[in-house]
């Protein structure tokens, strides 16, 4: 049924009516000449319905003759109809099919590289990389062997541990993990002497290999040689070693604050004007008075431009003044309090100009007093060990 | 001995369908939902309440519609009433 249904679809039937006076001969007549028909129904006294395939049409014509009856298309149904009736649109048709085909023809292409992972290489490099495999953007992905790109890359790239490719429609994902390398010092085994890299004083000093070049209690600056990797005799040639040593400085912060005994306090006293004007071009509406009674006040101004649907600019602005009053008290502080707190501020800021792994021995304050102000400087006494290796050049 | 007489005999022996032999139509039926009819002639009257077939067959009933029809047979269904054998 479901086979003849679809068979008869696709090759087009028609609904026809047949009116007259000998339906059951007309039915009959069909029979004998070997004319397919079904779905008959009765509708009226002399007046069938029934569904016929497109090649017998002419045939029940001449029955019809016959039987004297009249025959009228009621529906046709089936490929052959659409077509018929798409005609005209047939250049749209081409047009659907050909856009359809170029889809499928660009989805066979890559269209977007993305690299992710966790790597510090320049993702520029990776990218060249890539290029130089042929895998660059509009690269047919059937022509990607990614077993050979790897392979390539990881000959080329020391660098690179791993790279996963995934590929998601028309987008390439890449994933790159990067070898690690073991951080080596570059200077191990290789002549050079330890400079200090703070000014200080020298606390202690600690040489396995190496020249020592200062003493407790010397006073190094930034860049001096602490230990040399120059070893020299008198009967001996100069020989040159890799410096190894710990050395510690005492190392000085400072921070310096003033703090006055009188000081202004701004409150605000929570009484707010506001004052409306619309702003058309260049024109201004006051829609209030601009003057204010408040006798020491901020001044606000909020601009609010007028949008159409949230998305389209009006020349017109709404600008919305508001004066809000605040009252100014002189307030002082005693001598003590100025002093505790022009501490307390000197030694955060001679905290932040230390470096984080320097030990804090003393902490020293020194404290100018004026009519009107105390002056505090913060002197932070710190232990931390210093030297960096430098290579001897020779 | 006459002629149909012989070939009901040699059809009986054979165990062949009755049908066959003197061309009577056979008829299946599903409820009173649909009949279908094989070894009909032709439709004599066609009405919503019954279907003449050339065979001295009248079925009555409701609505009846002829859903498909062959040179081998008809399958007749609506809602049947009565099937009747003129003779």
């Amino acid at each position: 049924m479901f086979l003849r249904n679809t068979y008869n679809y696709t090759m087009g039937y028609v609904e026809v009516q047949v009116e007259g006076y000998f339906v059951e001969r007309f039915i009959n007549l069909c029979m004998n000449r070997n004319i397919e028909i079904w779905d008959i129904k009765r509708k009226h006294d002399g007046i069938i319905e029934f569904k016929i395939r497109n090649c017998d049409m002419n045939k029940i014509n001449k029955i019809a003759e016959v039987t004297r009856s009249n025959i009228s298309i009621v529906n046709e149904v089936g490929i052959p109809h659409l077509a018929k009736k798409y005609k005209k649109r047939r250049i749209f048709f081409i047009v659907f099919f050909c856009a359809i085909l170029g889809i499928y023809l660009l989805s066979l292409r890559i269209w977007k590289i993305e690299i992710v992972g966790d790597f510090s290489i320049p993702i520029n490099e990776i990218r060249e990389e890539l290029i130089q495999e042929d895998f660059k953007i509009g690269v047919a992905k059937k022509n990607l062997d990614f077993d050979k790109i790897k392979r390539n890359i990881y000959i080329r790239r020391n660098d690179i541990l791993w790279m996963g490719f995934e590929i998601k429609g028309t987008k390439a994902i890449v994933e790159v993990t990067e070898r690690k390398l073991p951080n080596v010092d570059e200077l191990d085994g290789v002549p050079c002497n330890i400079v200090s890299d703070k000014d200080g004083v020298v606390e202690k000093i600690l040489v396995r290999v190496g020249n020592k070049m200062v003493e407790k209690g010397d006073v190094v600056f930034k860049g001096d040689i602490l230990v040399s990797g120059v070893i020299s005799g008198e009967k001996i040639d100069d020989s040159y070693v890799s410096s190894d040593a710990e050395i510690w400085l005492k190392t000085w912060y400072t921070g310096k604050v003033s703090i006055p005994y009188e000081k202004d306090i701004i409150t605000k006293t929570g009484k707010i004007e506001n004052k409306y004007k619309i702003k058309l071009g260049n024109y201004i509406i006051n829609l209030s008075n601009n003057d204010t009674n408040f006798e020491k006040y901020d001044k606000i101004t909020n601009i609010k431009k007028l949008t159409l649907f949230g998305k389209y600019e009006l020349p017109i602005e709404l600008v919305t003044t508001s004066y809000e009053e605040y009252n100014i008290e002189e307030i002082k502080i005693t001598k003590e309090q100025a002093i505790a707190k022009a501490k307390e501020e000197a030694t955060v800021i001679a905290k932040s100009t230390m470096t984080a792994n320097a030990d804090i021995i003393d902490c020293d304050y020194k404290m100018f007093l004026t009519e009107t102000t105390v002056i505090v400087r913060a002197t932070i006494e710190c232990l931390e060990a210093v030297g960096v290796k430098e290579r001897i050049v020779y | 001995m006459e002629k149909g007489e012989l070939k009901g005999k040699i059809l009986k022996a054979l165990e062949m369908p009755a049908e066959l032999l003197n061309n009577c139509p056979r008829m299946t039926s599903v409820g009173n939902e649909s009949v279908f009819i094989e070894n009909y002639k032709a439709i004599i009257e066609y009405d919503k309440n019954v279907i003449r077939i050339s065979n001295n067959i009248s079925i009555f009933g409701e609505n009846l519609n002829v859903a498909e029809i062959t040179t081998d047979g008809i399958l007749i269904s609506g809602k049947i009433k009565a099937i009747e054998f003129e003779s």
